[in-house]
């Protein structure tokens, strides 16, 4: 009988050994916050070449976006993706008030733990690699990206104006925006990352004067796609940091 | 919940185990306990039996036959020289066995020896009882009384005057004639030659040989015949040799259990016995029995299993080094994964006994050898010939022809099968052919060879990987596949040809000898995958995103190899008894491979990824050595060293994503080398009532300690690196892993229980990757863990059942690569897709009744969940299978059920970006699955002639 008690014993404490498992995960735990956007509040400015501009309305369709591992990258030698390890994704689109500081909530992000080297992200018209062609996200701003719209005054000149662009991904299963740089460290505890926008940037590459010859002194200036006021706010929303991100 | 349930079970049945350790040792008897180590049969030392006394049977009253009748018994001779057992071989009907009985169990004789020791043997004996016409009046007649006369004489011989018809005892025929001359018609049932037969079966108990023994788990020779293989502290093992008696030079077959002491520490054997319990439908799956094993199916029955073994995430045989006979399994430098080890050619009715080695203690454990080693042992049994028809669910079909010819060793047979299926979902058929034929042959009077000559044959549709999400959403079914051409283009073909030899012989000094073996094997492997739907982009290629991520796979490998292995006698040596062994193993690839993506509609590539030549050559060498230091206490130690050579034709060399070439070609050609050498050391003391402190045991403990066994091991082993992502000049980075194990085993005349520790860390470990179909690195990892194993045989009944627990775990983050230049990992985290607890019970019971043999049994296989990767966590998985079969003489009928209570079941699961929705873009990590087979009944015919 004893020969079984300790079989017994030994069988039971390996038991008690198996009931001690820890709760260690693979690492790296699924995350989701949530992401909002907001703007500088700056409804006036004096562009570079001396124009004092103010903004009636300032507003940026803001979405799908992907946060990656991948260091900053425009040229890419070294990864097949551009992105690398997808670290988090906000795969709707929101607008984003850049004359309002108020935080607006633009939707969940999905993501995971981790460090954030980089984003990519469209402005509310996305081309998934599966789609043969680009579609809108939001209709929020009637498919444009951005729409910006006030009056330029210089030397009793007053132009009005109303830019609306739409950036629509250069190919298919890729972003309008890709590569910027963001640095951020995602865990557990990560509640919410904040998208920053001043429209003061959107409109740096504008030539005012430009705009003013193009007033035809009746109808509000606009621009059509593939013209140089059209690219110039093309460029403005899309080339160096238009946006800026904070995990908090 | 389900844990604690699955571990009580698990518990359960390894607890159930624990009486066989606590039975009489008297109460041994010869049966089928096959948990054996390793030992090794030298027939020169072995003195057959010989006759002291021997009583002539008595011609039975009611015995009539115009034809002479012939009983064959098996007797087994005890130590003593005492009949200790009869069994009818061949009956001659009940009034001859039962006469014969009567007078064979008086007999006396000189016991068999081994190595001077007298043990027990069985021997077949047939008595011949002359014809004895009815008389025209015998159904008006009883016989009269003199008619069969018990002369009750007996004859001291001296083992050699019993000629064939002779009597010389007095005794009379059946009509009284005295039987004095040889020339007299043949009335009496004689003893034509109750020395042991040419052919006879020995059984050895005891201590068995002290002769060097090598690795379990490695070539041939250690599952040759004549060699003794054992698993743990103690083992019996039948094996059968063909060889000289010492005496006459005439060849015998042998039969016989020997028991060896080896290095102990985390062998099993998985036996005939066990592996037929439960249904396995192929090869690959009667590793599931082993403990902690768990065997996946990643693409239906479509391609080489997923291995997982005591924490190692073994792919496809990464981390397991496997042998079939003399011919490895591993495919060092494949394009699918590192060391593919495809074991669909096994038919499962020719493999005679499974060696499993967890850990890496033996020097002949050469590459792959990082969880541990497997090799097959082919043998039949059951002579003559075999045919097996099987039919069952989901269109299967199987056909099964084996010849084993009477008389030869178990190693003699020729083997093939053919199966086809439907599959139990969408895109899940194939069709599959085996064929195999071995021969042994006496060579020379001291030893014997074996030749090897398989072929294999497969082709499947693939189903491919799905995505919980639109399982659950209903997009796709659970046993379907997506409608996507790129998905329904999944397929795989693999075949293999191998040729193999072994030579074994016994050297003219007492107690060497030495192996050789020769193998060549040829295998072709393509597969078409596409795990992630369309997520492959190429910056150089933009406009073909979306193009869909079916890889084609394409490996062809060319291996050719040899090991010679010496092995001394035992010698003294500083006042201890030692045995060497020395060999050497050598192994050459010649490997073409490529992948490439396709569209799969018109089998269009749109991308080379890989096209590449190598060639590999291994040089291994290894030295092993045994002491017996003290009664009982046994050392192990050896060393093993490989120089590994690579030669790489890498054709798409140095391609970059955006960089359109102008000033260079494509290619990198180029080669390394790498040396590994690594100790392997253990220490065994047991069992204890063979040591020499067995007698400082208080009496009251000895029951429950002499049955005991203790050892303790540690090792050094490696696996190869993925020749491809060597440089040139490179000193190969071997994956480098130290084991240590100890374990304590109980054992007993009908069963054992034992328990271990280990701990193995691995210097560079591997995960798959299922992006790019790979693997790729993670950076050095640890496992530590438990084990529990029980084995149970009771008259009819076997149970065994097995608990594993590990926790296996990151040393590091993974290393930094452009994708992720700040992994998340850290160190301590788990290792995804190992399963903590794998449990597996195996529980049979066979009865014999009036010539019906009736068979049922029942395998339990619990794997607690499976970490994933991004801290999810797989389902866990409760299977049952069970099987049941009805014998009638030469005819079986048998009933195989798979997943009994028809569980729906991931059998694999996987945590990775995929984008199989066309409307969404989806780059996290996604659960995918690999449905498990639901219920699956298969009947089978098998007819023996």
């Amino acid at each position: 009988m004893r020969n079984y008690l300790i079989l017994l014993t030994f069988f039971v404490s390996s038991l008690v050994f198996a009931g001690c498992d820890d709760s260690s995960t693979t690492g790296q735990a699924l995350v989701a916050y949530t992401m909002y956007g907001t703007g500088t509040g700056t409804t006036d400015f004096v562009s570079g070449d001396g124009w004092d501009i103010h903004l009636d309305e300032a507003r940026l369709a803001f979405g799908p976006v992907e946060f990656c591992a991948h260091v900053p990258t425009f040229e890419i030698k070294d990864s097949m993706t551009g992105c690398g390890v997808v670290m988090g994704q906000l795969s709707v689109a929101g607008v984003i008030d850049a004359l309002d500081v108020q935080e607006q909530e633009l939707g969940t992000v999905q993501g995971i733990e981790g460090q954030i080297h980089s984003v990519s992200y469209d402005m509310g018209v996305s081309w998934p690699s599966t789609q043969a062609s680009p579609k809108t996200v939001t209709d929020a701003l009637d498919g444009f990206s951005v729409r910006v719209s006030g009056t330029a005054t210089k030397d009793g000149s007053e132009v009005p104006f109303v830019f609306e662009v739409t950036v629509t991904p250069p190919n298919q299963g890729l972003f309008a925006v890709r590569g910027i740089p963001a640095d951020g460290s995602v865990t557990q505890e990560t509640s919410s990352v904040v998208v920053s926008t001043d429209p003061v940037q959107w409109l740096r590459y504008v030539d005012w004067q430009k705009v003013k010859d193009m007033y035809d002194g009746t109808t509000p200036v606009t621009c059509s796609e593939g013209s140089t006021l059209y690219n110039s706010v093309y460029y403005g929303i899309t080339v160096g940091r238009p946006v800026n991100f904070e995990w908090r | 919940m389900r844990r604690i349930v699955g571990m009580l079970v698990m518990a359960a049945a390894v607890f159930i185990s624990v009486p066989a350790v606590a039975q009489d040792k008297a109460e041994r008897q010869d049966g089928d306990k096959t948990q054996g180590a390793v030992a090794r049969v030298d027939v020169s030392k072995l003195v057959p039996p010989r006759r002291k006394k021997v009583t002539a049977p008595v011609y039975p009253p009611e015995g009539f036959s115009d034809t002479p009748v012939t009983v064959v018994f098996k007797l087994t001779v005890g130590e003593k020289g005492l009949v200790t057992n009869v069994e009818v071989v061949r009956s001659g009907g009940a009034p001859y066995d039962r006469e014969a009985v009567r007078a064979v169990r008086q007999w006396e004789f000189e016991p068999a020896r081994y190595e001077g020791k007298p043990i027990t043997t069985k021997i077949e004996v047939p008595i011949l009882f002359p014809a004895r016409p009815r008389p025209k009046n015998a159904g008006h007649q009883k016989p009269t009384g003199n008619a069969p006369v018990d002369s009750g004489a007996s004859v001291t011989t001296d083992g050699t005057a019993a000629a064939a018809g002779s009597t010389t005892d007095g005794t009379k025929a059946p009509d009284g004639t005295q039987m004095a001359s040889s020339d007299a018609t043949p009335a009496s049932p004689v003893n034509r030659d109750i020395q042991p037969r040419p052919t006879y079966s020995a059984t050895v108990t005891g201590q068995g040989t002290s002769l060097a023994d090598s690795a379990a788990a490695r070539s041939a020779t250690d599952a040759s015949d004549g060699d003794i293989v054992t698993t743990g502290v103690e083992t019996e093992e039948e094996v059968q040799t063909t060889a000289a008696t010492p005496a006459g030079g005439r060849e015998i077959v042998v039969r016989g259990r020997r028991v060896v002491v080896k290095v102990k520490a985390g062998r099993f054997r998985l036996t005939r016995k066990v592996l037929a319990i439960a249904p396995h439908s192929s090869g690959g799956d009667m590793l599931k029995t082993a403990p902690g094993f768990y065997v996946g199916h990643p693409q239906a029955g479509g391609m080489a299993n997923a291995l997982f073994l005591r924490g190692f995430n073994a792919e496809h045989g990464q981390d397991i080094e496997i042998w079939v006979g003399e011919a490895p399994v591993n495919l060092p430098g494949h394009i699918h994964a590192q060391g593919y080890a495809d074991m669909r050619f096994i038919i499962p009715e020719v493999v005679r006994s499974i060696d499993v080695v967890e850990g890496v203690f033996s020097p002949s454990q050469g590459d792959f050898a990082v969880a541990g080693s497997v090799h097959y042992r082919y043998g039949v049994r059951r002579r003559g010939l075999h045919a097996g028809f099987g039919y069952g669910s989901f269109g299967t079909r199987r056909l099964l022809a084996i010849w084993a010819p009477r008389g030869q060793s178990f190693d003699t047979f020729v083997a093939s099968e053919f199966r086809t299926t439907e599959g139990f979902g969408e895109n899940r058929s194939s069709k599959s052919a085996s064929v195999m034929g071995r021969y042994r042959f006496p060579f020379g009077d001291r030893g014997y060879g074996v030749v090897h000559v398989g072929a294999f044959g497969s082709r499947a549709a693939l189903p491919g990987v799905l995505r919980l999400d639109d399982i659950e959403s209903g997009r796709v079914d659970f046993y379907g596949s997506y409608a996507d051409p790129t998905a329904q283009a999944q397929s795989s073909f693999f075949t293999r040809m191998e040729m193999s030899a072994l030579l074994h012989r016994q050297l003219l000094k007492k107690g060497e000898s030495v192996d050789v073996s020769m193998f060549v094997v040829r295998t072709d492997f393509r597969v078409r995958q596409n795990f992630t739907g369309y997520v492959l982009y190429f910056p150089d290629q933009p406009e073909l995103v979306g193009a869909g991520d079916l890889h084609s796979q394409y490996n062809l490998d060319t291996a050719l190899g040899g090991r010679v292995e010496y092995r001394t006698g035992a010698r003294k040596v500083a006042g201890m008894e030692a045995l060497f062994t020395m060999g050497m193993q050598v192994r050459s690839d010649f490997i073409d491979q490529s992948e490439d993506l396709l569209y799969p509609a018109q089998n269009l590539i749109w991308r080379h990824m890989v096209d590449a030549s190598m060639e590999l050559l291994d040089l291994g060498t290894y030295l092993d050595s045994r002491w017996t230091i003290l009664e009982g206490l046994v050392a192990h130690a050896g060393v093993r060293a490989d120089s590994l050579f690579f030669e790489v034709n890498d054709r798409l060399g140095n391609q970059l994503y955006d960089i359109t070439i102008t000033n260079y070609e494509l290619g990198y050609r180029r080669d390394a080398q790498g040396t590994f050498i690594g100790p392997r050391f253990s220490l065994s003391i047991g069992p204890v009532e063979k040591s020499f402190f067995k007698e400082r045991i208080p009496k009251s403990l000895r029951p429950y300690l002499w049955p005991m066994s203790v050892s303790v091991a540690y090792g050094e082993g490696f696996r190869s690196p993925q020749p491809r992502m060597l440089q040139e000049g490179e000193k190969a980075p071997f994956a480098t892993v130290r084991s240590v194990e100890a374990t304590v085993k109980w054992s007993s005349h009908i069963g054992a229980l034992t328990a271990g520790t280990y701990y193995t860390h691995l210097s560079e470990d591997y995960v798959f990757d299922p992006t790019w179909a790979t693997v790729k690195p993670i950076g050095p990892t640890t496992r530590m863990g438990w084990v529990l194993q029980g084995l149970l045989t009771k008259g009819g009944f076997v149970l065994s059942g097995s608990l594993t627990y590990v926790k296996a775990v990151l040393d590091s983050p993974p290393p930094a690569t452009p994708d992720n230049p700040t992994p998340g990992e850290k160190a301590g985290d788990l290792l995804p897709y190992v399963p903590p607890y794998v449990g597996r019970v195996d529980a049979g019971y066979s009865r014999k009744w009036r010539g019906w043999e009736g068979q049922v049994g029942l395998g339990y296989t619990w794997l607690a969940p499976r970490p994933l990767p991004y801290s999810q966590f797989a389902d866990p998985v409760h299977l049952v299978d069970a099987s049941a079969s009805v014998t009638r003489g030469d005819v079986r009928v048998r009933l195989d059920v798979r997943n009994l209570l028809d569980t729906r079941w991931h059998d694999m699961e996987y945590n990775f970006v995929s984008q199989w929705d066309p409307s969404s873009h989806t780059p996290l990590p996604q659960r995918h699955i690999v449905a498990g087979a639901p219920r699956t009944v298969m009947l089978s015919l098998n007819i023996w002639y």
